[in-house]
């Protein structure tokens, strides 16, 4: 089995143990990072530039906040050559960041149902 | 209690904001918008002390928001993700700000500032940087505390700034010299963009006053010959050629 993706400390340590509160950022996290994947996928078709960096910004809180690694370094190397990357390359950034984002929704989504499991465990014991 | 309002567009940060506030037994959460135009109505309607303020909204800039108000009666600390332009210009104008995605003790040593500031000192900041934004750089004024207290110094009297360890002094053309406690390497990083130019390790100079370029020194407007370090003396000359027809 692949090592996780995400970093679920900073999460642990803002909800203070409360489940539903982790749910909350975790359902967060897979309503807002597929829209915005979705969106950056449309803006490097159209190989618009100043919108994938847009998008990519705002993603980063989330991304970091959830420590996903990978992800932080890529956008790291792309907001050193937004304007001057060739698309090739841009492409090929862009489209590794959102195969990590897809790994990071799956593993989130994974969590989602464990939690839910415990608290029906919790609720029913 | 410090009264505080939350203004950002992304639904991330306003939770991560109001759950991290909630660390605070001081902090009285009035209410959170969720951009620019929300921002300026619940400013009008709940009169926070202090704002936090998302710098790039999707209506609007946080700089943009604060200039459609008529007065500003509260303190910002602006929110940003990682952006050297933004941030660089916030360092500039001697304002509050905090990192995406907010670490709780920067937010602690944040509030801690913000108790110790004065309003009036957080406001006149932030009416400078609104009108250091319509401004050519040549016309904006850079804020610095002083022995004196707090000063604004227009970037054109600005000649010379000699670095002295952990302080720096500010020669001004009319012969002042304003001693501040911050090193030249800060002053370096909010000045490299203004036609300012570390030649040498204790000196950043004016492209404004330089007369005359001469194998290993600078002539200044006023007479002074400050030297040109050799590590640096090809970077000069390069930016040098690039910058005196500015001048």
């Amino acid at each position: 089995m692949s090592e996780p993706i995400i970093d679920l400390q900073a999460l642990k340590e803002l909800s203070r143990g409360n489940p539903d509160r982790m749910l909350h950022y975790l359902y967060q996290f897979k309503e807002l990072i597929p829209k915005r994947s979705a969106e950056l996928r449309k803006a490097l078709s159209a190989s618009d530039r100043i919108n994938v960096r847009k998008l990519i910004h705002s993603m980063s809180p989330q991304v970091q906040f959830f420590g996903i690694k990978e992800v932080v370094k890529i956008k790291e190397r792309l907001a050193l050559g937004y304007e001057h990357i060739p698309q090739e390359e841009m492409n090929s950034s862009v489209n590794e960041l959102l195969n990590y984002l897809e790994k990071a929704v799956t593993e989130v989504s994974k969590l989602i149902n464990e939690l839910e499991q415990k608290k029906d465990h919790l609720k029913y014991d | 209690m410090i009264k505080c309002l939350i203004i950002d567009d992304d639904p991330f940060i306003r939770d991560l904001m109001k759950d991290k506030l909630s660390y605070f037994n001081d902090i009285e959460l009035l209410g959170i918008a969720k951009n620019g135009n929300e921002g300026i109505e619940k400013l009008r309607a709940l009169k926070p002390e202090l704002v936090f303020l998302d710098v790039e909204m999707t209506d609007m800039t946080g700089f943009e928001m604060l200039a459609q108000l008529g007065s500003i009666d509260f303190q910002t600390i602006f929110v940003t993700s990682y952006s050297h332009y933004a941030i660089k210009a916030i360092r500039f104008n001697a304002l509050d700000y905090l990192l995406k995605p907010i670490d709780l003790q920067e937010l602690k040593n944040a509030l801690s500032r913000f108790r110790k500031k004065s309003a009036t000192t957080s406001k006149n900041n932030i009416i400078n940087a609104l009108e250091n934004m319509n401004h050519p750089v040549n016309e904006q004024k850079l804020f610095l505390k002083s022995q004196a207290g707090e000063i604004a110094v227009k970037l054109t009297e600005v000649i010379l700034v000699q670095g002295d360890r952990n302080y720096s002094n500010i020669h001004l053309i009319s012969g002042q010299q304003l001693l501040i406690a911050k090193t030249l390497i800060d002053l370096e990083n909010l000045l490299d963009d203004k036609g300012f130019y570390r030649c040498h390790k204790s000196y950043l100079v004016n492209r404004h006053y330089i007369d005359q370029v001469k194998g290993d020194y600078i002539k200044l407007a006023n007479g002074n010959k400050i030297p040109i370090s050799r590590r640096k003396k090809t970077a000069f000359r390069q930016w040098w050629e690039r910058n005196k027809a500015a001048k």
